[in-house]
C-alpha cells in the first residue's frame, strides 16, 4: 500500500475536477450556488433536467455506432497497413511511411474544411459514415501497429511459412495475437478521442438524427449570455462520460497492461 | 377489357401519386446557436415543429450549430461547400464581418413588400442599431440581451439603504458598495459590487462603463472601422473599473470572472452585480433573498450596449426558397413567438407589441425585474460593431486585464491597445 502513495499524490490534481463534477451534479443547483457543495440525500434533479434538455437516447446510439463502427474498420485497415509497412518490401515503402508520419503532424482542425468539402462532393455530408470517413486510415494506428510488428523477430513468420502458411494466415494466427496490446492501446485512444470529439461532428453533421453526444451536450451547456449552471453542466457531462468511465473501471487491468506492454505513454 | 381497366387504374394511381409531388415540399435549413444554459435547443425545436405543422409545404430543419463562434464557422463552411443554410441566427455584433464576407442579403425589399405585417418600428430602435448598416436592414432581432444591475434587497435593508432606491450614479453606487462591503476578521465576507471583466462577453461591461462615461467604444461616423480606446470616456471607464478593486476596495481585486458572478450574487458574496438580462432566470431560481434590477448607474449619462443574435437570410438561394425563409423569419420574429421566447429564455423581447400580449403581462406581473431591461433600452447604444471583431475584442480584453490586474498607467495601456486595434482594422 505504501508504495501507492506517490501515485495517489500524482492523481490529486486530476481528482479535483472529478470530485467537483460529482458534487455539483448531485447537489441541487440552488444549494450549490449558495456555496454548499454537498447535500444529503443527493438529488437527481440535475440529471432529469439535463436528460430532458437533449435527445440522449438517439445521441448514445449514434455515438456508439460511430465510435465502435469506426474502430472495427480501423482495426482492419491499421493492421493491414502496419503489416505492409513492417514486412513487405515494395518500391516507395519509405515514402509511404513518411506520408503516414506527415499526417501525424497535421492537427486535425486544419483538415476540417477540406474534409467537409470532400464529403459534400461525394454525397456523404450529414451522415455517420461521412463522419467516420476521414479517420478510417488512422496514421497514429498505422504507426503504432507497424512498430509492434517490427518488434517481432521475422523468424516467427519464416517458421510459419516453412510449415506452409500463407501471408494472411501468418498475419492472423501468428502476428496479430502478438500485437494485441498495441491494438488494445489503439482502441482505447480511438474510442476516447472520437467519443469526446466536438468540432468535427458539429461541422460534418447537421440534422439532429445524426448528432453525437458531445454535440448534444453543448446544446444546453452554452452559457455565454447567462451564468454557468454548474449542476446542469456537470450532470450532462456525467451522462456523456458515464459509459467510458464504466468501461474503464471494468477493464482497468486490460487497459493498463496494454499501455505498459505497448510502451505507449497515455 | 380487363387490360384496359388495369391500365386505367394504373394511370389513375400514377396521377394520384404525382399530383401531391407537383406541389413538392420545400425543405429549409435553419442554423442557430445557443448562448444560454438550459434546454434552449429544445425550445427552438418546439417552435419549429409548430411552424412545420402549420406550414406543410415548407418544412424547416433546425440545426443546432454550437456557440456563436462555432455557428458562424459552420455557416461559412456550409457556404464554401455550396450549400448555405436558408436562414440562420448569427451574432448581431458580427454584422460588419458578415457583410464583408458578402454572404447575406439586405432585407429592405422584403420588408417593404410586407409593410403591413412587418412593421419595423415595432422593434425597439436600440436593437435595430446592430441590425442596420449603410442605411439598410440586414437582420431581424431575435435573441437579444442587455446588461442591467442586479442588487440584493435584503443586504440593502441590512445596512440601512432603501431597497427601493438603487443607486443611480457612479458616486452613489460606490457609496452604497462601501456600506455593503462586509469585513469579518480581516476577511471580506461580502463585496459591495462586481462588474465582470473576464471570460464570457468580456468587453461588454467595459463598453457599458464607457457609455456611462459619455463616450462610445467606436466612432459613430465610421462604425465599421474605428475604435476609440484612446479617448477620455474610455479612460474614465478604465480608471473606474480599476478603482473599484484598488482604491475603493468594494470589488474583489483583479479580474472578475463573468460565468461565476451570478453564483457569487445568489450566494450572497456580492451585493450588486452588472450582468446580462439572460441571467435573470438563474438568479430568480437560485436567490434566497429578495432582489431587484436597476439601470446601470450613470456617470455622465445612463446607457448600455445591447447583445445577442439576429435572423439573417443568405445570398444565392433561389427566390422561392428565399421567400419561404423570409416567411419563416417573420413567423419566428412575430409578436407572439418573441413574447414566448422572452419568457422561455430570459432574452429581452425585441418587439414593443410583445410586451402588450397577455402571457407577457402575466409574466411581468410575476417578475417585475424583467421590465428594467426594456425601459433601459431608450438609453441603449449599439454593441461595438467594427469588423474583425474577434481580434479587436481580444486586443481590448488584453488591455482591460492589464488595467485590473496591474498598476501600469492607464493612458499608455489604452494607447498601446489603440495602436494594435488600428493595425487590425487597417
Amino acid at each position: 500500500m505504501r508504495r501507492d502513495w506517490p501515485a495517489l499524490a500524482l492523481c490529486l490534481p486530476f481528482l479535483g475536477p472529478i470530485a467537483f463534477l460529482f458534487l455539483a451534479s448531485f447537489t441541487p443547483s440552488r444549494e450549490f450556488a449558495q456555496g454548499r457543495y454537498w447535500s444529503f440525500p443527493p438529488t437527481l434533479e440535475n440529471f432529469s433536467q439535463a436528460w430532458q434538455s437533449a435527445t440522449f437516447v438517439l445521441y448514445y446510439r449514434n455515438t456508439v455506432l460511430y465510435t465502435v463502427g469506426l474502430l472495427a474498420v480501423q482495426l482492419v485497415t491499421v493492421t493491414l497497413a502496419g503489416y505492409a509497412l513492417a514486412r513487405l518490401r515494395f518500391p516507395g515503402r519509405q515514402a509511404v511511411f513518411y506520408a503516414v508520419l506527415l499526417q501525424l503532424f497535421l492537427p486535425p482542425v486544419v483538415l476540417i474544411l477540406p474534409n467537409f468539402l470532400t464529403l459534400r462532393a461525394i454525397g456523404l455530408g450529414d451522415t455517420l459514415t461521412g463522419l467516420a470517413m476521414p479517420y478510417i486510415a488512422s496514421a497514429y494506428g498505422i504507426f503504432l501497429v507497424r512498430q509492434g510488428f517490427r518488434s517481432i523477430p521475422p523468424e516467427y513468420d519464416e517458421a510459419a511459412m516453412l510449415d506452409g502458411a500463407g501471408r494472411v494466415r501468418v498475419l492472423w494466427h501468428v502476428l496479430v495475437p502478438m500485437i494485441r496490446p498495441h491494438l488494445a492501446a489503439f482502441s482505447v485512444v480511438s474510442l476516447i478521442y472520437h467519443w469526446n470529439e466536438f468540432l468535427w461532428p458539429l461541422v460534418a453533421t447537421s440534422s439532429n438524427r445524426n448528432r453525437v453526444l458531445a454535440v448534444g451536450l453543448q446544446s444546453f451547456t452554452r452559457a455565454s449570455e447567462s451564468g454557468a449552471e454548474w449542476g446542469l453542466i456537470c450532470a450532462g457531462t456525467l451522462i456523456v462520460i458515464a459509459p467510458l468511465m464504466l468501461l474503464f473501471v471494468l477493464f482497468q487491468r486490460v487497459f493498463i497492461q496494454s499501455f505498459t506492454q505497448s510502451g505507449l505513454k497515455g | 377489357m380487363k387490360l384496359r381497366a388495369l391500365l386505367a387504374t394504373l394511370i389513375l394511381a400514377l396521377v394520384g401519386g404525382i399530383a401531391p409531388m407537383a406541389q413538392a415540399q420545400m425543405k429549409l435549413q435553419f442554423y442557430y446557436p445557443v448562448g444560454v444554459a438550459g434546454p434552449l435547443a429544445k425550445i427552438i425545436d418546439t417552435y419549429v415543429q409548430e411552424w412545420n405543422k402549420s406550414h406543410p409545404q415548407v418544412q424547416v430543419e433546425p440545426v443546432f450549430a454550437g456557440g456563436y463562434t462555432e455557428a458562424y464557422a459552420k455557416t461559412l463552411a456550409a457556404i464554401q461547400a455550396g450549400t448555405p443554410p436558408d436562414v440562420a441566427i448569427m451574432l448581431s455584433q458580427n454584422l460588419n464581418d458578415i457583410i464583408g464576407q458578402n454572404i447575406v442579403i439586405p432585407l429592405d425589399d422584403l420588408i417593404k413588400a410586407d409593410a403591413a405585417q412587418m412593421k419595423m418600428d415595432d422593434f425597439f430602435p436600440a436593437f435595430m442599431l446592430n441590425s442596420t448598416s449603410g442605411g439598410k436592414v440586414w437582420s431581424i432581432p431575435f435573441q437579444r440581451s442587455t446588461p442591467v444591475m442586479y442588487y440584493n434587497k435584503d443586504a440593502f435593508k441590512e445596512v440601512g439603504l432603501d431597497p427601493n432606491k438603487p443607486p443611480q450614479t457612479w458616486a452613489e453606487m460606490v457609496a452604497a458598495a462601501k456600506k455593503l462591503t462586509k469585513q469579518e476578521g480581516g476577511r471580506t465576507t461580502r463585496w459591495g459590487l462586481a462588474i465582470p471583466s473576464s471570460g464570457g462577453v468580456d468587453t461588454w461591461l467595459y463598453e457599458a462603463l464607457t457609455i456611462a462615461a459619455g463616450g462610445l467604444l467606436y466612432d459613430a461616423n465610421n462604425s465599421c472601422c474605428k475604435v476609440l480606446l484612446a479617448s477620455k470616456p474610455a479612460e474614465t471607464a478604465a480608471q473606474f473599473l480599476r478603482d473599484l478593486g484598488e482604491k475603493e476596495k468594494v470589488s474583489p481585486p483583479g479580474a472578475i470572472n463573468w460565468g461565476t458572478t451570478p453564483n457569487d450574487f445568489v450566494a450572497g458574496n456580492v451585493a450588486m452585480i452588472y450582468y446580462t438580462t439572460g441571467g435573470l432566470g438563474f438568479i430568480r431560481n437560485n436567490a434566497k433573498f429578495e432582489f431587484g434590477t436597476a439601470f446601470l448607474a450613470k456617470d455622465q449619462r445612463f446607457g448600455a450596449p445591447t447583445g445577442g443574435g439576429n435572423f439573417y437570410l443568405f445570398k444565392g438561394t433561389p427566390p422561392d426558397r428565399q421567400k419561404a425563409a423570409w416567411e419563416f423569419t417573420k413567423w419566428m420574429t412575430s409578436t407572439d413567438i418573441l413574447a414566448r421566447w422572452s419568457i422561455d429564455s430570459g432574452y429581452v423581447a425585441p418587439r414593443k407589441s410583445s410586451w402588450e400580449t397577455g402571457v407577457m403581462k402575466e409574466y411581468v406581473g410575476k417578475y417585475p425585474q424583467a421590465i428594467t431591461a426594456r425601459d433601459q433600452l431608450q438609453y441603449a447604444h449599439a454593441e461595438l460593431p467594427v469588423k474583425n471583431i474577434i481580434e479587436v475584442k481580444r486586443a481590448i480584453v488584453t488591455a482591460i486585464q492589464t488595467i485590473v490586474t496591474t498598476t501600469q498607467p492607464i493612458g499608455p495601456t489604452l494607447a498601446e491597445a489603440q495602436k494594435r486595434v488600428d493595425d487590425i482594422l487597417k
